[in-house]
């Protein structure tokens, strides 16, 4: 047996240290054992990179379904079938129940305010008054006067729903005046 | 084995001062993850040496920091890493031969390092299709072997064959993959 025989389970990392360690030492002053070596090594790394196509052998049907598939007839097809049609109906149904527990969710309807607040806004440091707000943006001032309250609250008839004899056509004015925007 | 040093760490540790832009830093720190354990595991098959091992590693990578501009990106990165390391290993155990004298035609033979670009061009299906040429005997070793990654004793196990004929089979078969996968570079060149 020659150094160069060695080349091979040396790359291969099957030589034992006592005989590694000669080869080792022999490699570098070798041309042919350098190149075997590194060849080998060379061809580990393209193998190492390669992926194999899966294996053409074909799979070997299992004894107990080619039986199952042999005997079986149009009644157990249709038994089978309508089982598992009544399966997904039962787990649709049961996916698509609402829980007991389930909360609707709620978008956008909890209470907003506007952008006063919001001190970057230049008009924040403006005081305006909470009102109602109607759709089309227009708000509601009830100004009445302070003698049209005292009208009313003589009369006993702060909403000045109530039309008297004595106060009638202040109350109407009174109404009026509550009445006007 | 532990991880080597981040890329960073090399570049800065280096002799002289690698300059990296970010992009290949990038790159090179995925090639260093993708192939580092491969990388030692040559190292320890050739050195005997964990220690020597990590060392052969560190320096491969450092050399491969510095010549990263030169590599071609669309080749197989570890046949070109594992040829940095395999002449480091070759270097190291010929300082350490200069230390007892030797004929000069050998000093001379140590001078000539071996080159990567022939194998790192050597793709995936180059391999199969040089395979499916071998006899089924020479086939069967080879693919336990570079695929499988069994040892000699599980192949013999494996095919019922004494562990000297699987090694036999497995130099000639390997010889004779080697041939065809060169007569096919030379075709397509």
């Amino acid at each position: 047996m020659t150094w160069c025989d060695l080349a091979d389970p040396f790359a291969d990392g099957e030589l034992d240290a006592d005989a590694a360690a000669p080869f080792r030492a022999h490699l570098p002053a070798c041309r042919r054992c350098r190149r075997r070596v590194y060849d080998l090594m060379m061809l580990e790394v393209v193998g190492q990179t390669t992926v194999l196509p899966p294996a053409t052998q074909p799979l070997r049907p299992i004894a107990s379904l080619s039986w199952f598939r042999q005997r079986r007839s149009l009644g157990p097809k249709l038994i089978t079938t309508a089982t598992a049609l009544a399966a997904v109906a039962v787990l649709v149904i049961v996916l698509m129940r609402p829980r007991p527990d389930a909360q609707p969710i709620v978008l956008a309807l909890a209470p907003t305010r506007a952008l006063e607040p919001r001190l970057s806004w230049p008009g924040a440091d403006r005081y305006r008054a909470h009102a109602v707000t109607r759709a089309a943006g227009t708000r509601v001032h009830e100004a009445v006067s302070f003698a049209a309250l005292e009208r009313l609250r003589a009369r006993g008839d702060l909403r000045g729903g109530r039309r008297g004899a004595a106060g009638g056509r202040a109350g109407a004015r009174a109404g009026g005046a509550c009445g006007r925007t | 084995m532990s991880s080597v040093l981040p890329v960073v760490q090399i570049a800065r540790s280096a002799a002289q001062p690698i300059a990296l832009s970010d992009g290949d830093g990038q790159r090179f720190a995925k090639l260093v993850k993708d192939h580092e354990r491969a990388l030692f595991g040559f190292a320890l098959r050739l050195s005997r040496d964990r220690i020597e091992a990590t060392d052969l590693v560190q320096d491969t990578l450092e050399r491969a920091l510095r010549g990263f501009a030169g590599f071609t990106p669309d080749t197989n990165a570890r046949a070109w890493m594992c040829t940095i390391l395999y002449n480091l290993f070759i270097d190291r155990s010929r300082r350490r031969k200069l230390e007892v004298p030797r004929p000069l035609h050998e000093l001379n033979q140590a001078a000539e390092e071996v080159s990567a670009p022939r194998w790192s061009a050597i793709t995936s299906e180059q391999l199969r299709a040089a395979l499916t040429e071998l006899d089924e005997e020479f086939r069967a070793v080879c693919e336990l072997r570079t695929f499988g990654r069994l040892s000699y004793a599980e192949i013999a196990l494996k095919l019922g064959l004494p562990r000297n004929t699987v090694a036999t089979r497995l130099m000639r078969g390997r010889e004779k993959l080697k041939a065809l996968l060169e007569r096919q570079l030379e075709e397509q060149a």
